[in-house]
Formats: structure tokens, sequence, C-alpha cells
């Protein structure tokens, strides 16, 4: 095996993982991580070696699992029952007002500063339930806007915005419970 | 125009600034509510918390 080779070889567990939190799909995440790797080895030329192989090597993976979804957009834009659970009756009372004193997480610099917190948000990103995580990581890690999520899913703006909602207040119940309750104030 | 704005409404405004531009009129009504509730404005800081570790966690997968 070329060095080559063995460093993509070495980055693939990596991938996989990026992939997965994507997709929520193993096949297609092993299928989106191979086609990756093959784009790889079969021309090892178009990485010119001006960026980090690393960073090459996932912005192909990031068109790859766009292929992915466009392949499989019917089973992908299937909303499970936790899909559908919507946080804003359990946080607001019938006049709109919230239910419980919010919580002052304080400064971001303090919190998101290190290296655990960050680990424990990626652990509640991939908590998110399977629809609202693929919309949640194709804005923030993909980085695509609400209209290409809309078109490249073929799901309705509304639809969208809601999912999104959803996900974020998720994100933000599972930070509080899992960082900000308990372990915080300890340090 | 409307600026008087319910605690739900004001956390979907919040949540839809990562996701959109605001109207004048919608954050002229975030800022309304927020010289009055606690709540919300934390909120507000619990949301920005969330958008500084989403940006370290996508420079984290870059470099690492």
């Amino acid at each position: 095996m070329h060095d080559f080779d063995r460093q993509v070889e070495h980055l693939r567990p990596q991938l996989l993982r990026y992939a997965r939190t994507q997709l929520r799909n193993d096949a297609w995440a092993e299928d989106a991580v191979s086609e990756t790797v093959l784009a790889a080895l079969e021309k090892p030329q178009a990485f010119a070696g001006q960026s980090q192989l690393k960073t090459w090597l996932v912005g192909v993976l990031k068109h790859k699992v766009v292929d992915q979804l466009r392949r499989h957009t019917r089973e992908a834009t299937i909303l499970s029952t936790e899909d559908g659970e919507d946080l804003d009756d359990a946080l607001f009372d019938e006049t709109g007002h919230w239910r419980a004193t919010q919580a002052d997480w304080g400064n971001p610099e303090h919190s998101c500063g290190q290296r655990e917190f960050i680990e424990i948000m990626e652990v509640c990103m991939a908590q998110l339930p399977a629809m609202q995580g693929r919309v949640f990581m194709m804005r923030e890690w993909l980085e695509l806007d609400t209209d290409e999520i809309c078109k490249e899913l073929k799901i309705t703006s509304t639809n969208l915005w809601v999912l999104l909602h959803r996900a974020r207040l998720r994100l933000r119940e599972c930070l509080q419970q899992r960082w900000f309750d308990g372990h915080a104030k300890a340090n | 125009m409307k600026l008087r704005r319910s605690c739900r409404e004001v956390t979907r405004l919040v949540l839809e600034s990562e996701d959109r531009p605001l109207t004048l009129v919608e954050r002229t009504a975030l800022q309304f509510h927020w010289m009055a509730c606690t709540n919300c404005t934390r909120f507000k800081g619990q949301a920005e918390v969330m958008r500084e570790s989403l940006k370290r966690w996508r420079g984290y997968r870059q470099e690492e």
C-alpha cells in the first residue's frame, strides 16, 4: 500500500462518523465514505497537497452525503414519532409564558471553550430524532441555506422551519440537562 | 406592526434568527421584549452559547 493510500484509510473511521451523524443511516454512510475514499485513491493527483488531506477528504465527503440524501430523499424525509414531538407545549403555558425559569448559561467563552462541552454537544446532536438531525446537520455542518435544504430534500419551508425549531430546542434541552444542571456548577 | 410578542413567539424568532435575517419589526419586537423579560434574555444568552459552540465544533472537525 502506498503512503497516500494508507493515510486515506487511516481517516476512514472519522469520515464514517461524520457521515453517520449527517445521514443517520449506516448503509448510506458506508456508501458515501466508500465513494469518497475511492475518489481519492483513483485520483490522488486531484489532491494537490495545498490543503490538509483531511480537509480535502471532508470536502469530497460533503458532496457525497448530499448525493446520498438525493438518492434516498423519500426515506430520508420520513418523520418518526419523535420527530413530530413538539417541546413548545412543555416549555410554555397557554398564554405563551415560560413555565419554568430559564438558567443563565453565562459567558459563551466559559463553556464552549471547553473541549468537553463540545463533545457533549456532539452527543446531543447525535441524539436528535433522525429527520431533525439531518436538517440540523445540513444547516450547521454542510452550511447549506434553508432554500437549498428544502430543494435537496423536497420538503416545504414550513416543514423545515418546524424541524429546525424543534432540533434547536432539543439541543438546548440536552445541553441544559447534560452540562449545566450539575456539573457546570462544580466548575 | 406587532411589537408585543409572547415568550413563545420571541423564542421562535430567536431560533429563526440562526437561519434567516429577521425583519426590522421583528428585531425591534425582540429588543422591546428583552427589556422586560429575564427568561427570554437568558434564552437569548443560551442561543449565543450554542451558536459559538457550533462554530467552534465546525473548527474542530476541520482541524483535528
